[in-house]
């Protein structure tokens, strides 16, 4: 896409991984701190690379975080994630394409809740979790999380905004309905949205926290954050070196899939549009 | 419910309410000396505080091999105080509480008003070992309600006897050829000697003297009794602008301005106390047992513990404690298990022994002060003695604060700190702004429960 | 000027079915076509859009819906979650007006979204032009860019909170290096509002960063290529082809913003600076928890959080009136 002089397409490529090693320069305190000593990690002056390094954190830190709360955090985050996904492309397709009477006021509606903090609404919600009876079950934990769908109906809805109608005028001309349209037609284009949705949606629930922890009481229902969590209050019993590795570890299946997800982001534009 | 059966019967107990305490009596004893014949099975479900999982994982799988037909779920409760309340409350509502519950000292009597934890004479009165007199009477006091509905019960059983002492790091004295803290110590002294450990570069600290939270009730409460004085009037509101508040804050804050004693404001960055005492940047802190775990694995140096120095010619300390509390749904539920781990928990070669073993708990039970379960664990520290012996000093903070209370205080204290030691206020206002505030929630909470 | 003749040259193609070249959607020309079938389209079109609308809309009503009225509703109570919630009308409101930590709160969330919202913006955009790129290993340089999203916000403040240590922090090791003497940054009333805002906006970027360069990807390459030869330079393009290109995703941007940094930054404050030092960082979201959980005041909360959501619903609104961006045939 870059064309011109190479001396400006170095520049150009040099000002990326720049910028890109400045913004992930705290990751490299998180690393080097992860791998000291407790010792050397509250020294004075701070080291900037570990003179002993401590291979044991790593145990340590998986100590910490159990296997059946990864196995939870998978669960929720996957089962959030392709739930949302699948309601949030229809209803943001539909309000951004689809002629009939109240979308717009709908729209709104979607943009205004984002507005109400989780906080207030936390409570309320708690209580019709309870009166199903759905405490301590996948139920509880997944289906109110999948709800708070403005975000996402806002994401789809603006992307498909842009989306030529001329494409959809033609489908129609050859006599398709919605549903071929949005299957033929307006899936195969949104690789990009759907891609940066899914980056954005998975790390949400991988990191939420405040709902799982009330909405479930068993241990064997207990997600990652909540083991996080326990390292960041100050009262913590865990050293800072065994702390950080375990937020690192905790992180990386994340990281897995982001790079994973990286490949949408390029190829995901299909071949529609150039054609 | 068989809350009050062991208490005095009350007047307005219904026919109905006595007949069924009467009825339940003899079953609880019968529960009560069964147990030690008949190893007890069934699922037993406990919250603690996501802090000491690290330390409960082993005590709960010794009390699985001591009884082969028991397994014990845990969950994990967040242990900042508007988490921990909003995740038992909601608990209850949903009447998903589990059998035990863990708590602080300063929820006690809420935690009881709100149905979460039950009264706890039930079971000291069970006919087991462990009774009443069996506790540190102060720690046990924390978890007495004075007032309201649940008044004369006990909603909770302390997992330790945590008093303030003092910690010092041995290199920094010996180093600076200075004698080591001890009994006779009082706070001028302890300022001097603070004063010669501190280093600084330029105008800032590389080295305090002293960590020691003053907003913090288990340092303010006991100096201010050492001043002569309490810290609420006879209403039960706060009079922080008395003399004695004003000197004893004004004590402190005078050397936290000279970079000498680092409080809270420091020491949010410094990783708290044991942080700053850890890394070397506090030559000395007032903490308490249960951070002993975290130093042994960060300092670099020898340390030990001493007495914490006398005010005004008298010793006072700060304490507070953590507990256990059976649920109404435990007590319900699953009373003869959750009764039979209570024993357990409490004896020398059960919970007590794998417990203490972690350098965090002093032993709640007067019996076991003197313990080679605790008392002989290699050092550091190596004057234990020091944590045990100051127990009889301690002054706790006065249980008729509410917890909702408590987080106004906590916050207004530490602001007032700021004013003070960021902005040069005068003492005397910024304690008459805090006043203000902590006695409208004071109010509004008194109001509320009339 | 130039440009348009391009755009509209380049999209033809796209269009492929219909005569008129049709670019510009709310031209007079696009509407024959559609008007040919409305009647009959109106119809399905409502038909379909109960299929693709009300699953979606059944589960928020139940989740978000009803809480959402039940948290209105419990503005005019006073309740602690332990005795009988208690009517007092608009009590609660009244109270707001009083309350100079509340007032507090709100300057210092008006100044966090300045200093949060507005750099968050321009420097995602920045970025994602600046990375909408491909040479060698650029899947992993890009990655850089993500990974501050990776980390839960309670953990990057946990370890933020350490950068900025003027002690053990690299930040103050640094500047002392360099010879200039750092301050306490999360203990001074004028450095730790910025200092949150840089945590942050470096927090926010990579979800912002992802929206657009998913808006660029979007782009049609031939229109930048059809630009180019027609001499147009990089800043022309950026301004006549990329930026309409992005600007119903820049909308998203600033919302989304708007709204995290209102309401998603009480895990940093909390973490970092806990509202302080003397409030400088006593943002609404904190202070509302706080009352909620803290102190138990769950109506006083929601009489403020409902406060929070008329000004920024209402804020939106005049800013952005609602009106159909003029597709599919509705205005």
């Amino acid at each position: 896409m870059i064309v011109g002089h190479p001396w400006r397409r170095r520049a150009h490529v040099t000002a990326v991984i720049v910028v890109g090693l400045l913004m992930a320069a705290p990751f490299y305190w998180l690393i080097i701190n992860s791998l000291k000593t407790a010792q050397e990690v509250v020294g004075y002056p701070p080291t900037w690379f570990p003179h002993d390094i401590r291979w044991q954190n790593i145990a340590d830190a998986l100590d910490l975080l159990s296997v059946q709360s990864v196995i939870n955090s998978l669960i929720f985050t996957v089962s959030v994630t392709i739930c949302q996904l699948i309601l949030v492309i229809m209803t943001g397709f539909a309000i951004a394409k689809m002629p009939f009477p109240g979308r717009t006021p709908l729209l709104w509606l979607y943009i205004i809740t984002l507005f109400v903090p989780f906080q207030v609404v936390l409570i309320p919600t708690f209580i019709i979790v309870r009166d199903l009876n759905w405490i301590d079950s996948y139920w509880g934990l997944i289906v109110p999380v999948v709800a708070q769908t403005s975000f996402g109906v806002f994401v789809f809805r603006q992307f498909y905004v842009s989306l030529p109608d001329e494409l959809l005028d033609a489908a129609r001309l050859d006599g398709a309905n919605w549903g071929d349209m949005f299957v033929r037609i307006v899936l195969p284009l949104s690789g990009p949205p759907i891609a940066a949705y899914t980056a954005v949606t998975v790390l949400t629930a991988w990191n939420m926290y405040v709902w799982p922890l009330i909405a479930t009481t068993r241990n064997d229902m207990r997600v990652l954050p909540l083991s996080i969590a326990a390292l960041a209050t100050p009262s913590s019993q865990v050293p800072g070196n065994v702390a950080m590795m375990a937020v690192l570890i905790s992180t990386l299946p994340i990281i897995v899939i982001f790079v994973f997800c990286q490949r949408y982001f390029i190829n995901g534009l299909g071949g529609a549009l150039k054609e | 419910m068989t809350e009050n059966h062991t208490a005095r019967p009350s007047h307005a107990v219904g026919r109905r309410q006595v007949l069924a305490g009467l009825a339940a009596a003899p079953i609880a004893l019968a529960a009560g000396s069964r147990m030690s014949f008949a190893a007890p099975t069934g699922t037993l479900s406990i919250a603690v505080l996501d802090f000491l999982e690290v330390s409960l994982k082993p005590v709960f799988a010794a009390y699985e091999a001591a009884r082969p037909g028991v397994k014990v779920d845990y969950s994990l409760l967040p242990s900042t105080a508007a988490e921990l309340r909003q995740t038992l409350l909601s608990r209850r509502m949903a009447n998903k509480l589990p059998d035990i519950t863990y708590l602080a000292d300063i929820y006690a009597t809420q935690f009881a008003e709100a149905g979460i934890t039950a009264d706890m004479r039930n079971f000291l009165n069970s006919g087991g070992p462990i009774k009443m007199d069996s506790f540190a009477k102060t720690f046990l006091d924390q978890y007495l309600v004075a007032s309201g509905p649940k008044k004369g019960g006990y909603y909770g059983l302390p997992q330790g006897a945590d008093t303030v002492v003092l910690f010092y790091n041995k290199k920094h004295f010996d180093d600076a050829k200075l004698p080591y803290p001890d009994d006779s110590w009082d706070f001028a002294k302890q300022v001097e000697v603070a004063t010669k450990l501190t280093q600084k570069n330029g105008g800032t600290t590389t080295r305090y003297g002293l960590g020691v939270s003053v907003p913090w009730h288990a340092t303010y409460v006991p100096g201010i009794v050492a001043l002569g004085d309490t810290l609420l009037d006879d209403k039960g509101l706060f009079k922080l602008t008395s003399d004695a508040a004003v000197k004893l804050f004004t004590m402190y804050w005078d050397q936290v301005k000279a970079g000498v004693f680092a409080s809270n404001t420091q020491l949010t960055q410094l990783g708290q106390l044991q942080g700053a005492f850890g890394s070397g940047t506090a030559s000395m802190i007032q903490s308490v047992r249960a951070l002993v775990p975290l130093i042994r694995q960060t300092i670099k140096d020898d340390w030990d513990v001493a007495m914490e120095p006398m005010i005004n010619g008298s010793r006072h300390t700060g304490m507070g404690s953590i507990a256990l509390a059976t649920t109404p749904e435990g007590e319900q539920n699953n009373k003869d298990l959750c009764y039979d781990f209570l024993t357990w928990f409490y004896a020398e070669d059960g919970g007590m022994k794998v417990l203490t073993s972690t350098y965090a708990v002093v032993p709640p039970v007067v019996a076991l002060y003197d313990s080679p379960i605790w008392t002989k664990l290699p050092p550091p520290p190596a004057n234990v003695k020091v944590f045990s012996e100051s127990i009889q000093y301690g002054n706790e903070n006065p249980t008729t604060i509410p917890a909702d209370v408590q987080a106004v205080v906590d916050s207004e204290l530490l602001k007032a700190e700021q004013a003070v030691v960021l902005n040069g206020a005068a003492v005397a206002d910024a304690l008459n702004t805090a006043q203000g505030t902590i006695n409208d929630a004071m109010s509004r909470s008194l109001a509320n429960n009339s | 000027m130039e440009v348009n003749k391009i755009v509209t040259h380049v999209d033809a193609p796209a269009g492929a079915g219909l005569s008129a070249p049709n670019v510009n959607r709310s031209s007079g020309s696009a509407r024959p076509a559609r008007r040919r079938g409305r009647r009959w389209f109106d119809a399905a079109a409502t038909l379909w859009s109960l299929l693709f609308v009300v699953p979606n809309f059944v589960l928020f009503a139940i989740f978000i819906g009803i809480p959402v009225i039940a948290a209105f509703a419990l503005s005019l109570f006073d309740w602690n979650m332990i005795a009988d919630p208690r009517f007092v009308g608009l009590q609660n409101y009244a109270d707001i007006l009083r309350d100079p930590r509340a007032v507090n709160s709100i300057v210092k969330t008006v100044y966090l979204v300045v200093l949060g919202v507005v750099p968050t913006v321009l420097l995602s955009f920045g970025m994602a032009v600046l990375i909408n790129t491909r040479f060698i290993g650029y899947t992993v340089v890009r990655t850089l860019y993500f990974l501050p999203i990776v980390i839960s916000f309670v953990a990057s403040a946990v370890l933020w909170r350490f950068i900025y240590d003027p002690r053990v922090g690299p930040i103050n090791a640094l500047l002392g290096a360099m010879g200039i003497n750092g301050v306490n940054w999360l203990q001074s009333t004028a450095w730790a509002m910025p200092a949150i805002s840089l945590v942050i906006v470096w927090l926010r970027l990579p979800l912002s960063i992802i929206l657009y360069l998913a808006a660029l990807q979007q782009i049609n390459a031939q229109l930048l290529e059809a630009a180019e030869i027609d001499g147009a330079n990089s800043w022309q393009k950026l301004v006549h082809v990329i930026w309409p290109n992005v600007k119903p995703v820049t909308f998203l941007i600033v919302i989304i913003n708007l709204r995290g940094i209102i309401f998603d930054s009480f895990d940093v404050v909390q973490v970092m600076t806990g509202g302080g030092p003397l409030d400088s960082t006593d943002i609404l979201i904190k202070y509302i928890y706080d009352l909620a959980f803290a102190q138990l005041r769950l109506g006083y909360a929601s009489a403020l959080s409902t406060m929070l959501f008329i000004i920024v619903a209402g804020l939106a609104l005049v800013f952005t009136p609602p009106r159909a961006t003029a597709t599919g045939g509705q205005r």
